[in-house]
């Protein structure tokens, strides 16, 4: 049995897919993203946030009971517990353990549960995470043409990363672009100032620095 | 029907049986969504496109440009109660674009005409400032690459083509320079690398008061093939 859940909702068995109900699909994507067994509460104060527990209890109870006869060898029932059953093939779970070299997962998208937004934003900080890294290594081995795409595939995903920001800003100096370094300097501190309301830090300036020591030293 | 939304460039959309005239409010709605890359809030849309009215007053808003291009152009645009995204079966050119960039060559998939517009140039939202500003990083990188495996393949007249017209945009970017230096230097044309070289030496003092980068220094000393 498979459960698929970057790009969509999908529970196949040998490659059919099973229908389930709306509800049904938000409980096996909570049990999927939760990695452990939950206990049957937080998984309905959870999933029914605005309702008192009594309720969401007897609302876990009934969506238990619809789910399709097909879909319910995929979770595991002990006691007070729930889990995804092991058997389960989970493509978030290929996530946890490949490298990041996958495309970037856009997890449940439509979705926007408390608990799909926190998962869905800490698979994009590990992805922002490892291009971070991958364009400072770049920076440190003065490849700065691949730093600047590193970078900006970081970008992409969080625009307003200052991390991100001095990491294209380190390679766009080192490529010798101090016009296109101002520029993003002018861009950044522009949406920042009306987004959000603040300056960038030191950090962010210092890095124009090289331009003028690589001009006292040329 | 399968609608074609070209973003870069300029707004529009085409289908099987040729543009589609499309009014502001649609035009904005689009291009909100295929920047913010997949479904979204209904919330977020309505203050994001409305930030001077109330949230009712934007939602209400929003629910008559979904309900109009529903009407006019059946397909374009999904909604839930909650939120609101770009129709299953279209394609979005920026999108496109983007993918491209995870493909292992961008050059390849991308046509060269496209590196060198704009997005949407004559909108002028706040949103649309940082994807339009990493468009315009992601593409001038690409445009650079593009000319650096021209020059590997010895294609030296195209990857000079390329150089002037990326230059004549962005005369301050130094790593075109170089590129076009090398291009020069592989023609046996040791003139036009000196020249090249002295051109932006002059503009980047006079605009930015500055000296070119140390391996600006490398490429002009770099011996003569």
């Amino acid at each position: 049995m498979r459960l698929q859940l970057l790009r969509r909702f999908e529970l196949s068995i040998d490659g059919t897919p099973i229908v389930v109900p709306a509800c049904g699909e938000r409980l096996l994507a909570r049990l999927a993203t939760s990695r452990v067994p939950v206990r049957r509460g937080d998984v309905a104060s959870q999933l029914w946030p605005d309702v008192e527990a009594r309720r969401a209890f007897g609302n876990l109870r009934s969506v238990l009971w619809r789910l399709p006869k097909e879909a319910l060898p995929s979770i595991a029932i002990c006691d007070d517990l729930l889990a995804l059953d092991s058997t389960v093939v989970c493509d978030l779970a290929a996530f946890e353990t490949a490298a990041v070299a996958l495309p970037e997962p856009d997890l449940l998208p439509g979705w926007y549960d408390d608990w799909v937004i926190v998962e869905r934003e800490r698979l994009q900080r590990r992805y922002v995470n490892h291009y971070q890294r991958h364009a400072h290594q770049s920076n440190e081995i003065g490849e700065f043409a691949q730093a600047v795409r590193w970078a900006l595939r970081a970008l992409r995903i969080d625009p307003l990363n200052e991390t991100t920001q001095v990491a294209l800003l380190r390679a766009q100096v080192g490529l010798g672009n101090y016009g296109a370094a101002f520029e993003q300097v002018r861009a950044f501190e522009h949406v920042l100032i009306t987004e959000l309301g603040v300056r960038p830090t030191r950090d962010l300036y210092r890095t124009l620095d090289a331009i003028y020591i690589q001009r006292v030293a040329s | 029907m399968t609608y074609c939304v070209e973003l870069i460039g300029g707004f529009r959309i085409r289908t099987e049986t040729g543009d589609c005239a499309v009014r502001r409010p649609i035009r904005r709605l689009v291009s909100w969504l295929a920047v913010s890359k997949e479904t979204v809030p209904r919330v977020l849309t309505a203050t994001s496109l409305w930030p001077d009215l109330p949230e009712d007053r934007g939602l209400a808003n929003l629910r008559s440009v979904c309900w109009r291009a529903r009407r006019e152009l059946p397909g374009l645009v999904t909604t839930s109660t909650s939120s609101v995204g770009i129709g299953r079966d279209v394609s979005v050119d920026y999108l496109e674009f983007n993918r491209g960039l995870d493909m292992a060559d961008p050059t390849q998939t991308t046509p060269a005409e496209t590196l060198f517009r704009d997005l949407l140039p004559d909108m002028r939202e706040s949103w649309l400032e940082l994807p339009r500003a990493i468009l315009r990083y992601e593409r001038l990188q690409a445009v650079d690459d593009l000319i650096e495996a021209k020059v590997t393949a010895g294609r030296l007249g195209d990857a000079l083509e390329l150089a002037d017209r990326l230059l004549l945009a962005e005369p301050l970017r130094e790593s075109t320079v170089r590129l076009k230096m090398r291009a020069h230097r592989l023609a046996g044309w040791d003139e036009g690398v000196r020249q090249t070289g002295l051109r932006y030496v002059h503009l980047l003092d006079e605009t930015l008061a500055l000296s070119p980068s140390p391996a600006f220094g490398r490429e002009l000393a770099a011996p003569a093939t």
